[in-house]
């Protein structure tokens, strides 16, 4: 019912659900609104009457409530049968009560036969079966695609694509559903030139308003969908999903004309997924975990980056520190971060790279950029890659723009609370045995603990994966005792020191998390990886408003879904290295 | 002495009649009388000449400036180039040795970080006329809820529940910001010793925050009138807004006896009483309607006017249902000579003595004002015994001076 209603003089509104054609003989189902409790409705060719045509009204209170019409409207459904040798439905002229209908309003699904259509019938579907026998040529028809077949003929599946269609260059998605319990993974896409490509499985799931309309039991998981970027330069034009014994799935390949952006179709992608089914962990898993990282294809992700660098003032020769600070959604901090900086005399020695990651901000970021370096005269430079490259990707980005030492990876609502403590925090990290990272204490606005080191820990919220557990969350930061700087599991990404020669030889954070959250504990565990310790500070504690940025990517469902989708990613990929680093801190 | 200064101000006081703009306009008239080479540059709305950011009105030395803040919360003016462009060039052309700033509000607060970069060696002196660094509900140190209430102290989760939108967080560096463009002022001048207090309970240096009153022009001070059995004569002066407590004193008159009412004529001079919420409005206009042979109502005033308005009334009321700091009637009203009733809180509790120079009720108390209005009537006397007991305010050149001494001028 999300179609357009086509709306006639004396209100007749007319819709069409699917449409069938069987050798000569039409099925249709829809409904239909007028004023009329017994609605005449005749279809006929441009030059002649048809003559065999039959149809049957059916109740659609749901029509009925969803338009809410008044006591002068009657809403009927109905399925419509009729002959034609006419091969191109367009062409129909149909009439209600003698209104002629617009046949371009009408968009049906089309179908490869009229199971779904009788199907609508319900209790009467036997009785109007039998009244159309004679429509079929021969007494057998009706039900020759069911039943009677040569041998050698592969049975059909009912079957329906919602979409098919590449966007984002070469991003293939498809979804839809399937009659079929078999296994949905033989599925090819071919070119003009007849080659083909291999696609990614489907994920199969419930489509609860099918099985409604269909009578279907609620846990048959018609639904599918799957996503796979195409080889560059491979021009899909069909796509097949192969079953043993059966006639294929197919349908034509659309290219996109308005590109879905990464995260919309993230969203439409999770918003398919249950991560509540006690079987997620099993079976849905693979095919999510591939579909996902090809949408956000995060391997591409840096590929072909002309970033812009824009330096505001004279930039400090031979830093010691980069700071590299993403700005995504709230450009402000920077007015904030930068009038503290400039405060602080230590500052001069280290360079600061923001790294606009956020295309919808660009005018007002550079606008603001410009007003706070004429107003407190601080230096700093930009980098944009003109997208958004989420954390990791734009803290490789500020990395790859980096002259310092090293590399402090800086929340924007991170706050400094004492003159030099960058250069204090450089003179342990020197001082430290085989030192990978060095974080530090980070508290709120009000002197209660945000970080005070890190661990991976399991939750019930979250089953089946690893989370980045805070200790003391909250708490008052004196009630914590703690001192000097120590050995630690793992430390934020909202503030880390690490050297910036093993930042870049463990290749930076990994961009496959999608839209943020393990990449911190990620990048510890390329530090274990290569021998190293992570350390934590406390002697320095700085001010996180946490949450002020990280808020304006909206929650909800699909972003937990990300979490749970991440989380399993950190847990596959690094498998027992996370149980022996909490080994060694037990 | 014969010192460049120049004297900033958030509006003129031809467009805008607001105490802190009158003031300020007071004190640049000051300068000059005492043979400074004094400047008043003055924020305004009108539109300049094709997008210059500065005019003059009535002479050069009133400069007029095109601006506005680009972000309300934290009073930041950054974005155009006005304040680092603009304004840095005018201090250029100007290099003033002692700047009077009486306003950040709507003029942009880095204003202060721009003054010290162009002119490293002038003297900032900054005067504070409300509590906006620490109450973002316009300046008021109320709480936004349906009650009003008094707040007695900022703080980022107290400020939140005032405004949800606005996080703890966001209140954090909401102070911050502020407190670190303060941090280019010399020295802060308070009008009373309640807002000077607020202000470093806040987190101004106390060694840095001096009080110095507002001066008043001389006047001649007419007889005062008679008390006579018949009537006693009240004047509420000033803005009519949800703060200033014309409510609570309307109040006060309905609670009175008839026979009480009858003894007293309030007259009201009040302005921007039709740009006010209707609900406001009409709760007022029903209650005027009320008491109609009691209370006249007059409408806006020139300051010119107030000397007339002031000689035929016996006392002035000040029942504002907020702090204040010194509001320039009490100030103007002692400058004529008449005692003033006034809540018993903030800045008006401080500059009326109880029982001396006039009288306090509980703020925001009608029964506690009407029992006020029931003591004058029942001791005429009372009147000419406080009235003996005012004393002249602090003189423009008095203030001048005192504020000058706080520099080290």
């Amino acid at each position: 019912m999300s179609e357009q209603v086509n709306s006639e003089p004396n209100d007749v509104v007319f819709h069409v659900d699917f449409v069938a054609q069987i050798d000569n003989v039409w099925s249709l189902s829809g409904w239909l609104v007028s004023s009329s409790t017994a609605p005449l409705l005749v279809i006929s060719e441009a030059a002649s009457e048809i003559t065999q045509q039959k149809w049957q009204s059916i109740p659609r209170p749901d029509v009925i409530d969803a338009l809410g019409l008044g006591d002068d409207k009657f809403a009927v459904g109905f399925v419509h049968c009729f002959v034609s040798d006419s091969n191109d439905f367009q062409n129909f002229v149909i009439s209600v009560n003698g209104k002629v209908i617009d046949m371009k309003s009408l968009t049906p699904k089309l179908l490869n036969n009229s199971d779904i259509i009788f199907a609508a019938l319900d209790d009467k579907k036997d009785v109007f079966v039998e009244s159309i026998k004679g429509f079929y040529q021969s007494d057998d028809a009706v039900s020759r695609d069911k039943s009677v077949k040569p041998e050698n003929e592969k049975q059909q599946i009912n079957f329906y694509f919602d979409d098919c269609l590449v966007t984002d260059g070469n991003l293939l998605y498809f979804k839809g559903w399937a009659l079929t319990e078999q296994a949905l993974n033989n599925i090819v896409v071919v070119d003009r030139q007849g080659q083909t490509f291999t696609v990614t499985e489907c994920f199969r799931f419930v489509r609860h308003d099918l099985n409604e309309q269909l009578n279907l039991t609620m846990d048959i998981a018609a639904g599918f969908v799957s996503v796979c970027r195409l080889p560059d330069g491979f021009k899909a034009v069909t796509l097949s999903i192969n079953i043993d014994g059966f006639e294929s799935l197919s349908a034509p390949v659309s290219l996109h004309s308005v590109p879905l952006s990464k995260s919309t179709l993230l969203k439409t992608y999770l918003g398919l997924v249950d991560v509540h089914l006690d079987d997620f962990f099993s079976s849905g898993q693979p095919a999510i975990l591939r579909h996902v990282s090809d949408i956000w294809q995060a391997e591409a992700i840096m590929d072909g980056l002309s970033p812009q660098v824009c330096e505001y003032g004279e930039q400090t020769e031979q830093p010691v520190v980069s700071l590299v600070i993403p700005i995504y959604g709230r450009y402000d901090f920077v007015q904030h971060q930068l009038l503290a900086f400039s405060q602080d005399p230590d500052m001069a020695k280290h360079e600061i790279i923001y790294v606009l990651d956020d295309p919808k901000i660009a005018r007002e970021f550079t606008i603001a950029c410009s007003g706070v370096f004429n107003t407190f005269t601080m230096p700093f430079k930009t980098v944009y890659a003109g997208k958004n490259l989420g954390f990791a990707g734009a803290n490789n980005l500020g990395a790859s723009q980096a002259q310092g030492r090293f590399i402090l990876a800086l929340n924007s609502d991170v706050l400094p609370s004492r003159h030099g403590w960058l250069s204090r925090l450089v003179n342990k990290y020197d001082k430290l045995e085989d030192v990978g990272i060095l974080g530090t204490k980070l508290v709120y606005e009000d002197n209660t603990l945000q970080h005070i080191g890190m661990h991976f820990q399991q939750d019930a919220y979250y089953p089946g994966i690893w989370m980045n557990y805070h200790p003391h969350k909250g708490m008052p930061a004196k009630l914590v005792v703690s001192e000097g700087t120590k050995a630690v599991e793992l430390v934020t990404g909202a503030c880390m020191l690490i050297e910036r020669s093993l930042y870049e030889s463990v290749g930076g954070f990994d961009t496959r998390y999608i839209l943020g959250d393990f990449e911190d504990s990620d990048l510890c565990l390329k530090v274990y990886d290569q021998n190293k310790k992570i350390y934590l500070d406390t002697e320095e504690s700085l001010i996180h408003l946490e949450r002020l940025s990280q808020n304006l990517v909206d929650s909800g469902d699909w972003k937990y879904k990300l979490t749970l989708l991440n989380g399993l990613y950190q847990k596959n990929k690094w498998g027992q290295a996370i149980e022996k680093v909490k080994q060694h801190y037990a | 002495m014969h010192k460049k200064v120049l004297v900033i101000a958030h509006g003129h006081p031809e467009f805008n009649k607001g105490g802190g703009e009158q003031a300020a306009y007071q004190f640049f008239q000051e300068c000059l009388s005492q043979g400074d080479d004094a400047y008043f540059l003055a924020r305004t709305a009108i539109s300049p000449h094709g997008g210059a950011a500065f005019s003059t009105i009535k002479n050069e030395r009133e400069i007029l400036f095109h601006t506005t803040h680009d972000d309300f919360f934290l009073f930041s003016n950054i974005k155009t180039r006005h304040l680092w462009g603009d304004f840095a060039d005018l201090l250029t052309q100007l290099s003033p040795e002692v700047i009077y700033c009486h306003h950040y509000f709507l003029l942009g607060i880095e204003m202060m970080k721009i003054i010290k970069q162009v002119l490293p060696n002038v003297k900032l002196v900054l005067t504070l006329h409300e509590y906006y660094a620490i109450c973002h509900n316009s300046g008021l140190m109320v709480k936004t809820g349906k009650d009003k209430k008094l707040c007695f102290e900022s703080g980022t989760r107290e400020c939140n529940q005032c405004f949800p939108d606005k996080s703890p967080g966001d209140f954090f560096l909401r102070k911050q910001y502020i407190q670190q463009c303060f941090y280019w002022v010399d020295c802060f001048i308070a009008p009373s010793a309640f807002l000077r207090d607020r202000y470093i309970d806040w987190g101004v240096d106390c060694a840095k925050i001096h009080v110095v009153e507002n001066g008043q022009p001389s006047v001649s001070v007419i007889p005062n009138v008679n008390v006579t059995d018949k009537q006693v004569r009240i004047a509420y002066i000033g803005q009519i807004n949800p703060f200033k407590g014309i409510d609570v004193l309307l109040d006060a008159l309905e609670l009175l006896p008839e026979e009480a009412q009858q003894q007293l004529y309030i007259d009201i001079h009040g302005a921007n009483f039709s740009s006010q919420e209707s609900d406001f409005q009409h709760k007022i206009s029903k209650q005027l309607k009320k008491l109609s042979h009691v209370v006249r109502m007059h409408g806006a005033y020139e300051p010119h006017e107030l000397g007339r308005i002031l000689d035929t009334i016996n006392w002035v009321v000040v029942p504002s249902t907020w702090w204040e700091n010194s509001p320039m009637v009490i100030q103007e009203a002692l400058s004529h000579g008449k005692p003033v009733i006034v809540s018993d809180i903030g800045g008006m509790a401080e500059k009326i003595q109880h029982n001396v120079t006039g009288l306090h009720f509980r703020a925001r108390s009608a029964v506690s004002l009407a029992d006020t209005f029931m003591a004058i009537l029942s001791d005429k006397s009372l009147q000419s015994k406080l009235v003996s007991n005012i004393t002249k305010p602090l003189s423009l050149p008095e203030s001048y001076q005192q504020i000058n001494n706080s520099i080290s001028i």
